[in-house]
């Protein structure tokens, strides 16, 4: 029986990836039609009328901000403990996509807080630990871009992810921890969730779109970095070699 | 929809049109990481017709 880490090669993963990304790539679309229709189906709530629909799209990105981190941290690990080329492929691209995520739950929060609060924003902690999730993401894309795809710069940025975790219990518990205006769990909480169920099965497909649809990205993203770093191989490989040709041309000189 | 429904749509708008565009800048990268790769290969293959 294969074990999962045969796929963790990068020629490995490239076969894994043409044969599984269509397949994943349908049920996000499939997923994310019946989510949308469950979204606009759905009853408008008893207090915050229509702009309770945010929630279908808000709900979910909060969830794949955090996710995407997760992810990037389980790498993160891979690379600073076995120095595996698919885990720093994996880290790198997960960046990108969680700032995506993020940046779509902090505008979104942003516009269901204008009509439901009387502002677009507070420095509340759940708000503020999700900003800081936010700036970390960029600061990860920062790094990366200025150190290129040398060693150093995998473990720098692995170990700011590292780091930079600490902020991810901060988010889940900061509702429970301070006083916040923002809500409390209502979905996964000890007792079950509070929302009614004809809210609820939109929320979970939109969810779970949203999970197999950063999936898909993410094996996407990952394919392209094995390709971008294949190809920066082989133009520094036809660097050397017209080097060389032009030493034992020189050498052959009179 | 009526009230606040500027607001719903314009998060909806804004959700799709940024995850949209991150899955439509990795799927263009994927199309020019391909094109350039083949055209290495192409070169390469010819390289090596002519050393034969």
């Amino acid at each position: 029986m294969p074990n999962i880490l045969d796929y963790a090669n990068p020629t490995r993963f490239l076969n894994f990836a043409r044969i599984t990304l269509p397949w994943l790539g349908g049920l996000s679309l499939a997923l994310l039609a019946v989510g949308l229709y469950g979204a606009f189906t759905a009853p408008p709530d008893y207090q915050q009328g229509e702009t309770v629909r945010i929630m279908y799209i808000h709900v979910p990105a909060a969830w794949l901000a955090i996710f995407a981190y997760v992810v990037m941290t389980s790498a993160a690990l891979g690379v600073l403990v076995w120095k595996h080329p698919l885990a720093d492929a994996a880290q790198k691209t997960a960046a990108g996509l969680g700032a995506a995520f993020t940046f779509v739950c902090l505008v979104t929060g942003s516009l269901w807080g204008k009509p439901m609060w009387g502002t677009y924003w507070v420095w509340d902690a759940r708000l503020t630990s999700m900003l800081v999730l936010f700036l970390l993401y960029l600061g990860l894309i920062a790094v990366r871009q200025t150190m290129d795809d040398t060693p150093r710069g995998a473990r720098i940025a692995s170990i700011m992810t590292i780091v930079g975790a600490i902020d991810i219990p901060i988010i889940k518990y900061s509702v429970d921890w301070w006083n916040t205006l923002h809500q409390p769990a209502s979905v996964f909480r000890v007792g079950g969730p509070t929302i009614s169920a004809s809210m609820l099965w939109p929320l979970l497909v939109m969810a779970l779109a949203a999970t197999t649809l950063f999936l898909t990205l993410h094996f996407m993203a990952i394919r392209n970095e094995i390709l971008r770093r294949r190809l920066a191989r082989l133009s520094m490989q036809a660097l050397h070699e017209e080097a060389r040709a032009e030493e034992i041309a020189l050498e052959a000189a009179p | 929809m009526t009230e606040h429904a500027s607001f719903v749509l314009l998060a909806y708008a804004t959700c799709f049109v940024t995850i949209g565009g991150v899955a439509l800048r990795i799927a263009l990268e994927y199309r020019r990481l391909r094109g350039e790769l083949s055209r290495y290969n192409q070169n390469a293959s010819s390289h090596s017709g002519d050393d034969a």
